[in-house]
């Protein structure tokens, strides 16, 4: 189980803080380390543009 | 009368508290988990970083935006920034006053004139760019770079992509009202003062609510939700000026829902930075004509410390795209920012990249545009930075479209429209 970015994204941000792996990432789009990240989704529930999947 | 908020941005806060204050049973729909959409605080590693907007009050205790407040019962304490604002040219900081010292003999005077009849509110223009204005006046290459990290910064756009004369009615008002501040607890201190306010007013603010549709009804409007289905007279979208014309496409005139969906929204870059002390030292914006990304920048933790951890600062800097790669956009602004700040790479820790365009963007239309926040279907209007009147930037054309809501509003119970 882990977190996608989409097309979606902007780049705004919104999801770094509530990642408690920190293992996200952002330049432009988030980048989201797959080696760190633990599939919780909390960066999913707080996108404001839906730009993020949470793979099962 | 019931009236149904889409949107908990800081336009439909603001419009759901005047609702309720007027006596309308008010229900806000917001479906992020959070109030306050692009205006309210993000933390991150104990720094008070924000969802969009800076935090700033454009025109301080007595703009519209802090006037609303006041005039609401919303429990803000705006503190004023000293000095207001300083541009940075060689490495030097002049404040506006001052700036034409860095001009030659000549176009000095032409400046110092210039400007006078701007802040007077005396200089007129007609349906030309605020660069083609300046360049009718003045040639110097100063003056544009000037003229652009001031539009830059404010409007997220440079000098050539907005109308002169709604950069003049800007000028006019923040020399008018002259002082601009930081809300203490940054753009969240507002969002909470008004959700406390809304719900003292006896409305409710339901979160993680996602409206899908918007029809007509006889006596009004019924609003879908994922959850279900509301009724009432009044709605208000604060969702965006695309959103909106897809939630409401059955009520709204295939003609306008096109015009607002072809209005593009603006884009941009935030840098936030983390320092080990205070690298501007003052809590002004300072603008930077000599960057090529970044238009200006500011040290909120000066005004509030509590937007940083004990001892540490927090600055922000906005940079207007000059392309479509927001990435080479933010790579060329985080440069800037090592050229304009002296001692970077040991004073100053780079917090987060944050760039906005498309459905989550700096604006929803250019400044300029002057869409009306009634819509053609009577009882549906429209705020949030999608629909700023003519003169306001920022948060305050936020605040003066709710006004120009409310006004409208009043007009059409008057004429029992609703």
């Amino acid at each position: 189980m882990r977190a996608r970015v989409t097309e979606r994204c902007v780049g705004c941000g919104a999801c770094l803080p509530f990642c408690p792996a920190e293992a996200i990432q952002v330049m432009g789009r988030a980048e989201i380390d797959a080696s760190r990240c633990t599939g919780c989704g909390m960066c999913a529930r707080y996108c404001p543009n839906d730009g993020v999947e949470v793979e099962r | 009368m019931r009236a149904v908020v889409i949107g908990a941005g800081l336009g439909g806060l603001l419009a759901a508290c005047a609702l309720a204050e007027r006596g309308f049973e008010v229900q806000v729909h917001e479906r992020l988990p959070y109030p306050g959409g692009r205006f309210t605080n993000l933390e991150f590693k104990g720094y008070q970083l924000s969802t969009g907007a800076l935090h700033m009050i454009p025109h301080g205790r007595k703009g519209p935006l802090g006037e609303m407040l006041r005039e609401l019962g919303a429990e803000v304490e705006i503190l004023p920034s000293e000095p207001q604002a300083v541009f940075r040219v060689g490495g030097r900081d002049y404040e506006a006053d001052e700036v034409h010292a860095v001009l030659s003999a000549r176009e000095k005077l032409l400046a110092v004139k210039l400007l006078a009849m701007m802040k007077l509110g005396r200089a007129e223009a007609g349906e030309e760019s605020y660069a083609e204005w300046l360049a009718k006046h003045m040639r110097s290459e100063t003056v544009r770079r000037i003229a652009d990290a001031f539009t830059g910064w404010c409007l997220s756009l440079r000098a050539h992509q907005v109308p002169a004369r709604e950069v003049l009615a800007q000028v006019a008002n923040l020399a008018r009202l002259g002082e601009t501040g930081v809300p203490r607890g940054g753009c969240r201190g507002v969002v909470d003062a008004l959700v406390e306010v809304l719900e003292s007013q006896g409305g409710e603010l339901v979160l993680g609510s996602r409206v899908l549709q918007v029809s007509g009804e006889p006596w009004g409007y019924a609003v879908h939700t994922q959850e279900g289905r509301l009724e009432a007279e009044v709605v208000v979208s604060n969702a965006g000026l695309r959103r909106t014309a897809r939630m409401a496409e059955e009520v709204l005139p295939a003609e306008y829902a096109a015009e607002l969906a072809g209005l593009r929204s603006v884009p941009g870059v935030k840098i936030s930075v983390a320092c080990s002390e205070p690298v501007l030292g003052h809590s002004g914006v300072v603008f930077t004509p000599d960057a090529s990304r970044v238009c200006g920048m500011n040290e909120v933790s000066n005004a509030d410390p509590e937007l940083a951890p004990t001892g540490k600062h927090l600055l922000m800097a906005h940079a207007a795209p000059a392309g479509g790669d927001l990435r080479r956009e933010a790579e060329l602004a985080l440069q800037d920012l090592h050229r304009l700040i002296p001692r970077f790479r040991e004073r100053c820790r780079v917090l987060a990249v944050q760039t906005y365009r498309g459905e989550w963007p700096v604006n929803h239309a250019p400044s300029g545009t002057h869409l009306s926040p009634a819509t053609p279907a009577g009882g549906l209007y429209i705020v949030g930075d999608g629909v700023k009147p003519e003169g306001w930037m920022e948060t305050e054309g936020v605040a003066m479209g709710v006004r120009q809501m409310l006004e409208h509003l009043a007009a059409a119970e008057k004429s029992s429209e609703i």
